[in-house]
């Protein structure tokens, strides 16, 4: 074990003698490490964010289909979807998409007429009758409406339609509730000009969850003209997708992660002078190749974890910090909301380990064989040099 | 297929440690051909100085293959989303049953490796390099154990395809299933309990006496007990450690006790196994090579080094995996 | 040939004459090529026996060229000869696993090169340190054993001066520190008054010198005539074209 100290501490101050090439070369890597922590970090915390907000949504969601798009579906279907041996409560739910071409921000319109449990709550409250609002905090920072000011939204005809500020949700990372605008039921009616036997689509519950996916079916079946959607479907997409952007982007950026080996590979094999002449002099001393090649080992593994430590906690900090602000237009799609959202922090080991897989290893990996060459320096060269 | 960022990984690593043994198994085929300690000559020198490499590279294969173990669990476990009907591990596994071979594949690497490594230990510190034409022949066995498994493993995930309706461990482990998993599962419990202590007793005993016994027949016998007490452990964590661990009679995963909410108990769990499994096998493995004069008395001191860790390992093992049965509240009493 | 080996034998009874007790290293036979069979291969060193006992004071002397250098090395460990028997204390070393032929080296060995070799950036105290870095001996025991070293030598106030801040002398100082590190039976020196003036070169033979009165073997290639002609030289073995012309014992 003292072997091992003495060899490390050597490497250490040998790594320090010649600091300026490898503090170079930890940037470089870390650079690489930050760019990728980065993108996993980003996709993992927006995946987490959705599940958990999937987590509270309704077990069956119906909606109609008109022409291949969605539109609006009929109350009457409710009855219908009621008598289904298997279904708990049918309810009709008034929502939709605004434009605001102010701040050029899509908000979410939601209609309710109970109380909210799934969303984490607000300052204030719910609104309860017409001309209240309760918006999310993305909402508030950009119409710059707090608690007690006003929202003015502009109605399918073209009139202004003003309500009053009662709430607004603090969380802000709550990915739902930040572009959300929460309004009375037949407000949102007026607003869209939704005709009265219409709803935009229907939360529908069941006793056994196990059980929804026949119910979907049977809901289908009836009901030939809808689109029964059931939750684990939507949480199957949200995962698939973000494995899919962000396996994408890493596959994009793993011409980085190769043009790093090459440089970790000429690096290793291009020893200065200086640094041949070290190792001769050591193998003349009596280190062995067997100690040589420890302290190679030792070298990689020193300036890679380096490098990785500084990447991620660069990465962590853009990310949950900063917003991600280099990233997130590239992973987040059109509905990147223009008021900015933080990311709730949450550091997996698995995200870790896989960045390891993905730098630290193939950097060790490339250093093998010149690591070796130089190691196997005879101990009489620097005699007869 | 699914671009998950842990499958480019697994699957780039698993070709590139394959390359890497490709051209060790190539550089030990020289060595076997052109070796020949008593000559002086620059290419037996030369040959030497590979040795050295091939050591490294196989050292840097085996902590890879480790590694990679775990990160395969987890990716394994961190799809099961996108699976139906999977809700860990499992089930991602069993949406495309080569997973299961990958990870027997996996196990098998870990013990032939570190056997290799072991006998490569042994070698070098003898002055005429005794083992060498075994150790560079069994390197060409490993090569395609290695290669399997980086096939398997591609082959594997792009089988994977996001619809395929798959059973989770509460199915395939549950009592009423068919096949090996859920056999090992419905195994009434108490006569399981007593079989592996029963098998840690055997093996832990065998060990002993390959300490303190003169007489080999303690040693040659310790490569089986070590594998059956392997077998054994590995049936016990499926059919009720984990339950212990869980508190729930139903859930035999072995894979969940690796994760945060179990406080990675598994870690420590398959590490003393592995291991101490490992050293028992060794100690007994190594006993043929006593006829070698220059290992001779190396080997006698390194056994006693190797079966004592055993038993400490085996001992930490089997502490973890009772102390829920006998701290917890929870008990398996009724199902007995 | 003849010549040699009357004066190998007379050599010989000499020192049993002397009471010398051991054999620290027997050459038999032994030869150098460098790259064997290549456009560039070049007979260092061609059926070289030697004998040295533990104690004496021997000097190879020889133009560049005449295989001492690669004598010495081969007598040191630091390379396997071609062809014939490397005998130290009774070992045939000649085709020793490098691992192994490390061990003697540490064990038997200390070396002194010709252009000091210590290892710039590095204080004085580290460099005499680091050939047992390897071994598993506690810090602060070799620590201890060097800075008595180098009180010996008188340079331990500057045991934290970056080598390349030392003047020629004290560098030669610190390199005989080095070689004494492992506390070798054979001190071995590589034209070690090749770069120095008069007055350091005869300060470095005296410390030779002492160090031979404490019992230990000194071994020295060199073709100036300040070394070889010193009158306490036990065995004088000139060299020429990579082969041994005369032994002389005193």
């Amino acid at each position: 074990m003292e072997r091992h100290k003495k060899i490390l501490e050597y490497t250490l101050s040998s790594l320090f003698r010649r600091r300026y090439k490898n503090l170079a070369l930890i940037a470089v890597f870390g650079i690489v490490v930050t760019v990728l922590s980065s993108i996993l970090f980003l996709t993992h915390s927006l995946k987490r964010e959705a599940l958990y907000v999937l987590d509270g949504s309704p077990e069956l969601i119906v909606q109609k289909v008109s022409g291949g798009r969605n539109d609006l579906i009929p109350l009457d279907y409710m009855r219908r979807i009621q008598v289904i041996p298997g279904v708990g409560h049918v309810v009709p739910r008034y929502w939709g998409y605004y434009y605001d071409s102010l701040t050029g921000g899509n908000y979410t319109i939601l209609g309710i007429d109970q109380d909210v449990k799934e969303l984490k709550l607000l300052d204030g409250r719910v609104p309860t009758g017409n001309g209240e609002c309760a918006l999310g905090k993305g909402v508030s920072d950009a119409r710059f409406a707090g608690i007690g000011g006003e929202l003015v939204l502009t109605d399918s005809r073209g009139m202004a339609v003003s309500s009053r500020v009662v709430g607004v949700f603090t969380s802000e990372s709550d990915l739902l509730a930040n572009d959300l605008i929460l309004i009375n039921k037949d407000e949102v009616r007026s607003l869209f000009g939704m005709p009265p036997d219409k709803a935009t689509d229907l939360d529908v519950g069941v006793y056994n969850t196990s059980e929804v996916s026949n119910i979907a079916q049977k809901i289908k079946r009836l009901l030939p003209d809808t689109r029964p959607i059931t939750k684990n479907e939507i949480i199957r997409t949200y995962d698939t997708v973000f494995n899919w952007r962000s396996g994408m982007i890493l596959t994009m950026f793993f011409g980085a992660i190769i043009a790093f080996c090459i440089l970790a590979w000429d690096k290793a094999t291009g020893l200065s002078a200086d640094e041949k002449q070290e190792i001769g002099i050591l193998k003349a001393i009596g280190w062995e190749t067997s100690d040589i090649l420890e302290m190679k080992f030792w070298e990689g593994v020193i300036i890679s974890l380096t490098a990785f430590l500084t990447g991620i906690i660069i990465a962590y900090a853009h990310v949950y910090f900063f917003g991600a602000f280099l990233l997130a237009p590239a992973l987040m799609g059109w509905s990147v909301l223009f008021p900015p959202f933080r990311l709730m922090p949450y550091l997996d080991l698995y995200q870790i380990t896989v960045l390891l897989f993905l730098t630290v290893i193939p950097y060790v990996a490339s250093t093998i064989i010149p690591a070796w060459k130089s190691a196997i320096t005879d101990p009489d060269v620097i005699m007869r040099g | 297929m699914i671009l998950h960022p842990g499958i480019i990984s697994l699957i780039v690593g698993s070709l590139v440690v394959t390359a890497m043994m490709v051209y060790s198994s190539l550089l030990g085929l020289t060595i076997l051909r052109k070796w020949n300690i008593n000559s002086s000559s620059a290419e037996q020198l030369a040959l030497e100085r590979k040795t050295y490499l091939i050591s490294t590279i196989m050292n840097s294969v085996l902590g890879f293959e480790i590694f990679s173990s775990f990160l395969f669990i987890y990716t394994v476990e961190d799809m099961h989303r996108i699976f139906v009907g999977a809700m860990c591990a499992t089930g991602s596994l069993n949406a495309n049953p080569v997973g299961w071979y990958v990870l027997y594949t996996k196990i098998v690497i870990f013990f032939v490796a570190s056997v290799w490594i072991a006998f490569n230990y042994i070698d070098q510190r003898a002055d005429d390099y005794p083992l060498v034409k075994k150790k560079y022949a069994m390197l060409v066995f490993i090569t395609p154990i290695v290669a399997l498994d980086a096939y398997l493993q591609l082959k594997y995930f792009l089988g994977l395809k996001p619809d395929i309706i798959t059973s989770c461990c509460g199915a395939l482990f549950s009592e009423s299933g068919h096949g090996v998993a859920s056999s090992l599962s419905s195994l009434p419990i108490k006569p399981m309990m007593v079989l592996f202590y029963a098998a840690i007793a055997l093996f832990l005993l065998n060990t002993f006496f390959a300490l303190r016994s003169q007489r080999p027949m303690f040693r040659y016998a310790l490569p089986l007990s070590a594998l059956l007490v392997f077998t054994v452990s590995i049936a016990a964590i499926i059919s009720f450690v984990s339950s212990y661990f869980y508190e729930i009679p139903t859930h035999h995963c072995p894979f969940d006790i690796l994760q945060s909410n179990y406080y990675f108990i598994g870690f420590p769990l398959y590490t003393t196994l592995f291991c101490g499994v490992f050293f028992g096998l060794m100690t007994g493995m190594v006993e043929p090579f006593k006829k070698i004069q220059s290992l001779r008395d190396m080997i006698i001191k390194l056994q006693k080094k190797w079966a004592l860790f055993s038993i400490i390992l085996v001992v930490l093992f089997t502490l973890i995996a009772s102390w829920p049965i006998v701290f917890s509240s929870f008990t398996l009493e009724g199902y007995f | 040939m003849r010549d040699e080996t009357s004066k190998q034998k007379g050599m010989a009874i000499h020192n049993e004459a002397r009471g010398f007790m051991d054999t620290l290293i027997v050459t038999e036979n032994v030869s150098k090529v460098f790259n064997p069979g290549m456009p560039d291969e070049m007979k260092a060193i061609t059926d070289v026996s030697l004998e040295i006992n533990k104690g004496e004071f021997v000097v190879l002397k020889g133009p560049s060229g005449s295989g001492k250098t690669s004598l010495l090395g081969l007598i040191g460990c630091m390379s396997r000869p071609t062809a014939g028997r490397i005998l130290i204390n009774g070992r045939d070393v000649a085709k020793l696993p490098e691992r192994f032929l490390t061990m003697i080296r540490r064990k038997e060995f200390g070396f002194i090169f010709q252009q000091f070799n210590l290892i710039k950036g590095v204080s004085v105290l580290e460099n005499v340190m680091l050939p047992l870095f390897p071994t598993d001996a506690k810090i602060s025991d070799i620590k201890n054993r060097a800075e008595g070293i180098l009180e010996k030598l008188n340079i331990l106030h500057k045991k934290d001066f970056k080598v390349q801040r030392l003047s020629g002398g004290e560098q030669q100082r610190v390199a005989i520190s080095r070689a004494l590190i492992n506390e070798p039976e054979a001190v071995l020196a590589d034209e070690p008054t090749a770069h120095l003036d008069t007055k350091l070169s005869e300060d470095l033979i005296r410390i030779m010198q002492e160090l031979n009165q404490e019992g230990k073997t000194i071994i020295i290639a060199s073709h100036d005539p300040l070394v070889y002609e010193k009158p306490f030289i036990n065995k004088l073995v000139e060299m020429r074209d990579g082969i041994v012309k005369e032994v002389t014992a005193r």
